[in-house]
């Protein structure tokens, strides 16, 4: 007896071929679109993934849903730590709500100054695919009022490592290699200064939390000549 | 070429084009910035895209064009301006660069100390900013000489960052407050904000308008600490084609955001300066600016 399905299956396979092969006829060819696939990845290859992404938020409209987009898109691009910084607070109010999800995604989460247990992270930074720190508004300028507090008691002469690694320490605060600055206040809003040394500044309108956004950014920070006074 | 060099910004009338009035008109119509900061890029791409003899041609005219925008500033208004001349990081460049930017360095100081009159007549007050250990003792003196031969002058002051980067003017700031607390100078819990802007390079002085040349869209160690809430501007002309429309650009833009960026002022609230302040510091602060002279070789 004849299987039905297999007539089935072989009646939609037929359709398909019939329906490919006058694509091709018309132009529409799946060649062409694998060819227009392979020139995307080798696009994608050229682009530059920092390894420290900074993102500043200039405008209080700060949503979760976009920060969690953020997190993922750094996931997925390989960036090994992100920092949020608004001069507001209102990325770290956000914690407790994108915390589920980075213990999800196995995604190390703390707060500038905090303890990384306190806020109940249980995924450690040597364990973690991603860093991502929030910054509080005190990160700037008082982070380093209380760095010069500590190195004043010491008897040796202060440096620029000892500086940065009381920074590091105290406040998870390193340098970043690109600051995504989001929103239309053309300054840096108080954004840790000692950080942004040779930091590339990529502005947009709105936060990229879709891929293509992300992407972007990304492409238009692999462009930039970076020269560190040579 | 030195020779036709703007020495005093106060004679930059000669330089104006008739079009420059009407313009300075609209821009002074509104709130100028009191300081104004430059990062001078794009004097060696200007040199290879229009064809120089050579990189340190593209630097002389850069420097030609730096009088040119020092007199426009005074002109509009503006009454301090900071210069990023030249980075510790560009010590990283060839000698013969680095060596010809030397010179070149040298050349100007030393015909800014030579034009006595004029400078007495322009009443501009000169500042060198950086790491003066880095410099060539020739170098020190003359530094040393024109901020001497200045430091009473108060129509508009014109700081050169020469050897310089934001981190290491915060980390000698912070060495110098930790000496004042090993000489019993300062107390722990009197180290603020406040201290930290007056033991930089700057002195307190803040700019209000940051201008980056060329396109670049970076601070490259720049006054990370005076700008970490001024208004940046990028412009994408090179240094020796900024002009007075770009200028006037920028102020523009300084104009049209200032609100915003004080609204972020008021959330980034700094411990204001109070007298009371200053009296308790007193002791440690005139031991600091004694001792930044004498490694300057202000004392004579």
């Amino acid at each position: 007896m004849l299987d039905l399905y297999a007539l089935i299956g072989m009646a939609v396979r037929l359709v398909y071929s019939m329906v490919m092969m006058a694509c091709n006829f018309l132009g529409y060819s799946t060649i062409w679109a694998q060819r227009e696939l392979k020139r995307r990845e080798l696009d994608t290859s050229r682009i530059k993934t920092p390894s420290h992404l900074a993102v500043l938020f200039s405008a209080r409209s700060i949503k979760q849903d976009q920060v969690l987009a953020l997190i993922k898109n750094c996931l997925d691009a390989g960036v090994r730590t992100l920092s949020l910084y608004d001069p507001w607070n209102d990325v770290v109010a956000l914690e407790h709500r994108i915390l589920p999800f980075c213990k999800l995604k196995g995604v190390r989460l703390c707060v500038s100054g905090e303890t990384p247990t306190k806020n109940g992270t249980a995924v450690d930074a040597a364990n973690s695919r991603l860093s991502v720190v929030l910054l509080k508004a005190d990160s700037g300028k008082k982070s380093l009022v209380e760095v010069c507090k500590q190195l004043s008691s010491s008897t040796q002469p202060v440096t620029i490592p000892a500086v940065n690694d009381k920074l590091t320490s105290l406040y998870s605060i390193t340098e970043p290699d690109l600051l995504i600055h989001i929103g239309d206040v053309p300054s840096l809003c108080g954004y840790p200064p000692w950080s942004l040394r040779v930091t590339e500044i990529v502005t947009v309108s709105q936060t990229p939390s879709s891929k293509a956004a992300f992407e972007n950014c990304l492409e238009t920070y692999s462009k930039r000549d970076i020269r560190l006074g040579k | 070429m030195l020779d036709e060099l703007f020495t005093d910004p106060t004679e930059i009338r000669k330089g104006f084009e008739w079009w420059h009035i009407p313009l300075q008109k609209i821009i002074t119509s509104g709130q100028i910035p009191r300081h104004v900061a430059f990062i001078m890029d794009g004097n060696r791409r200007f040199a290879r895209k229009t064809d120089l003899e050579s990189i340190q041609r593209g630097h002389e005219k850069g420097c030609e064009q730096m009088f040119k925008i020092l007199g426009w500033c005074h002109e509009i208004g503006i009454k301090e301006v900071t210069l990023y001349s030249f980075s510790i990081e560009n010590f990283k460049r060839s000698n013969e660069e680095v060596n010809g930017l030397m010179q070149l360095t040298e050349k100007i100081l030393t015909k800014l100390v030579k034009q006595k009159e004029r400078m007495e007549t322009a009443q501009i007050r000169y500042r060198v900013y950086g790491n003066m250990t880095m410099l060539s003792p020739n170098l020190r003196e003359l530094v040393g000489r024109l901020q001497r031969m200045t430091k009473h002058y108060a129509k508009g002051q014109v700081n050169f960052c020469f050897a310089y980067t934001a981190q290491d003017d915060m980390n000698r700031a912070f060495e110098w407050i930790r000496k004042g607390v090993e000489k019993g100078l300062i107390q722990k819990n009197q180290i603020d904000e406040w201290l930290i802007s007056r033991c930089l390079d700057t002195a307190g002085s803040e700019p209000d308008l940051l201008i980056r040349t060329s396109g670049e869209l970076r601070l490259s160690d720049f006054l990370l600490w005076q700008c970490s809430n001024c208004h940046v501007y990028f412009d994408e002309d090179l240094w020796p084609e900024f002009n007075f429309v770009n200028l006037c650009k920028a102020i523009l833009s300084y104009q049209m955001n200032i609100a915003k960026i004080d609204r972020i002022s008021k959330v980034l609230i700094c411990k204001s300066y109070d007298s009371k302040m200053f009296e308790d510091l007193k002791e440690f602060l005139e031991w600091m600016d004694e001792e930044k002279k004498r490694q300057t070789e202000l004392i004579e």
